[in-house]
Parts: C-alpha cells; sequence; structure tokens
C-alpha cells in the first residue's frame, strides 16, 4: 500500500470541500425557496426538481464515484445549469408581464417599447420576481461539475 | 489546478450573493388617494384609457354576488352608488374576475385577474383575504388598488 502523494491529498481535500460548498448551496437554496413559499404554480416547482437533480449529481461524486457515474454527474450538474438559466428568463418574463400592475407604470407600460419592458424587466426595475436569484442553481451545479474534473477515477 | 478551480467557484459564490442580495430601489406607492402617478410617463408615451365605471354584463354561471357599493373603490368617488359585484375568488373563472374587476374600475383588470386566479386556493375562513393581499403587494400596486380588488371578492363558499 502506498501512501497518497501530498498533492492528490490536497486535491482530494479540495474536492470535498467544493462538494461541502455545493450541498451547503443547495440546503440554502431550498431554504430560500421554501420561505418564498416557491411552490403556488407547477412553473415554480421546477427549481426543486433542478434541486433534486442537483443533490443527485452531488451524490454521484461524493458516494464511490466511478467513471459512469462522474459523466451522469456532469450530464445532470449541466441541466441543472440549464434549468438555472430557464430560470433567470422565466423571472424576467413575470416582471415584464406584471410591469403594467406596478402603480409607476400602470398608465404607460402597454404604451413602452418592448426594449423599455424587457430592461425593466430584467434590470430589476419593475416586478416582484428577483432575476439572478435562479443562478444559485447554476451556482450548486458548477460546484459539482467542478469537484469531477480531474477526477482520480478518470484517469490521466 | 484545484486551487484555481477552488478559487473560481468560491468567487462564483460571491458574486451570487452579492447578485440576489441587491437592495430593492421599487418606490412605495403614495399614501394619498391621489391617481396613480404618471411620473414615468415619457413624452411620447401614451396614456392608457381607464376602464370603464359601470358595471360589465355578468357572464353566466358566474357566483356573483351584488354588494354594496365600496369606498375602497378607486372610482368610488366618480360613481358613489356603483354597486361592486363580487365574485369568488375560488371558483370564479378568470374571465369572470376580470369582468369584476373591470365592472369596479379597476385598471388592468385582465392582468390582476390572471394573478388573483394564480395563487388560488384562498381560505374560507380569512374574510380578509390577507393571503391575496399580500400576494398583490408585491406588484407595488397604486394606492386603494389592492382594496379595490378585494371588494370584489368573497371566499364564502
Amino acid at each position: 500500500m502506498t501512501a497518497a502523494s501530498p498533492a492528490a491529498a490536497n486535491e482530494g481535500l479540495l474536492r470535498r470541500v467544493l462538494l461541502a460548498l455545493a450541498a451547503l448551496s443547495i440546503v440554502v437554496t431550498a431554504v430560500e425557496l421554501a420561505t418564498d413559499r416557491h411552490w403556488e404554480t407547477f412553473v415554480q416547482r421546477i427549481p426543486w426538481f433542478a434541486l433534486l437533480v442537483a443533490t443527485a449529481a452531488l451524490l454521484l461524486v461524493a458516494v464511490q464515484p466511478g467513471r459512469g457515474s462522474i459523466r451522469a454527474a456532469r450530464l445532470l450538474a449541466a441541466l441543472t445549469a440549464a434549468v438555472a438559466l430557464i430560470g433567470v428568463y422565466k423571472h424576467v418574463e413575470a416582471n415584464r408581464d406584471t410591469g403594467a400592475l406596478d402603480f409607476r407604470y400602470s398608465a404607460t407600460w402597454d404604451s413602452m417599447s418592448a426594449a423599455s419592458q424587457w430592461w425593466k424587466a430584467a434590470s430589476g426595475g419593475v416586478g416582484p420576481s428577483p432575476v439572478l436569484a435562479p443562478l444559485a442553481l447554476a451556482n450548486s451545479a458548477a460546484l459539482v461539475f467542478a469537484a469531477t474534473l480531474r477526477h482520480p477515477v478518470l484517469g490521466p | 489546478m484545484m486551487f484555481r478551480l477552488a478559487a473560481a467557484s468560491a468567487g462564483l459564490a460571491s458574486l451570487m450573493l452579492l447578485a440576489s442580495c441587491g437592495g430593492d430601489d421599487a418606490e412605495t406607492p403614495p399614501t394619498t388617494a391621489a391617481a396613480p402617478s404618471t411620473s414615468a410617463t415619457s413624452p411620447g408615451e401614451a396614456t392608457a384609457t381607464r376602464p370603464a365605471t359601470t358595471a360589465a354584463a355578468s357572464p353566466s354561471g358566474a357566483a356573483i354576488t351584488p354588494a354594496a357599493s365600496a369606498a375602497t373603490s378607486p372610482s368610488a368617488a366618480a360613481s358613489p352608488t356603483s354597486a361592486v359585484r363580487k365574485v369568488n375568488a375560488n371558483t370564479a373563472t378568470e374571465a369572470e374576475v376580470a369582468a369584476a374587476l373591470q365592472a369596479a374600475g379597476v385598471s388592468n383588470a385582465a392582468r390582476w385577474a390572471k394573478e388573483v386566479v394564480e395563487y388560488r386556493p384562498y381560505p374560507a375562513n380569512d374574510p380578509t383575504m390577507a393571503k391575496l393581499r399580500g400576494e398583490l403587494a408585491k406588484y407595488n400596486p397604486g394606492p386603494g388598488v389592492v382594496d379595490a380588488i378585494v371588494a370584489t371578492l368573497t371566499v364564502a363558499p
């Protein structure tokens, strides 16, 4: 039995740190979604499924990783990141759809250009949906993905 | 390599935190009973037509209950004798809710109706409709708008 080299030990430690950060990110995102009661509609439940996918990816890497499970984890992480990007779009779209309900724009929203409406919706000028919040899912996915890079089971 | 990955991940996480904690600089509605502000109107932008304050024909099958004129309605001052038709917030269709809101003089009635329907169900034991009020307040409505909407709705079975 040979002792692990210091570099390999460091890589192992950092990989565990990345996975721990991913787990923390998943938990915090779930708490944030719960406090926001983010389950009123089907679309609002999608990030919960994405969290399950991210958790599955995390477990694939953390528990007895193999070549197949690492690749599957990467695929699931990519799927989670894609859902996050769709979430950003859905938040902007929701803000735009309800822009006319804001008292500052109730009389003018429909006459504004589409570009102005999208900009207001995307920049936090109107609407209740936090535009970049879905990227918390992408953060979890990126951490899991980073933990798979140069994984020993993938070989040199 | 791994150190750079860790640093990049930590940086991304920090950016996420900063982005998601951005301050809400939305203005709060004025507390006076003035008409909604149009200060955001650019010179070339048209002003939307205010919905008619006369009662619309009630859709067939709607759970509509005539009620006394609501003092909270934005149009109440203009037509104090107009009756507010109540529809059931839990069972009325979106079109029925929109018709009731339009009859009450609520601007953007169709959009508000969509939100009313989206956040169903509403507890039948909460006549103040606190849940609905909380959801609608997120959209930064003008003064009296939420009261006017709630005045057109009922949760009684």
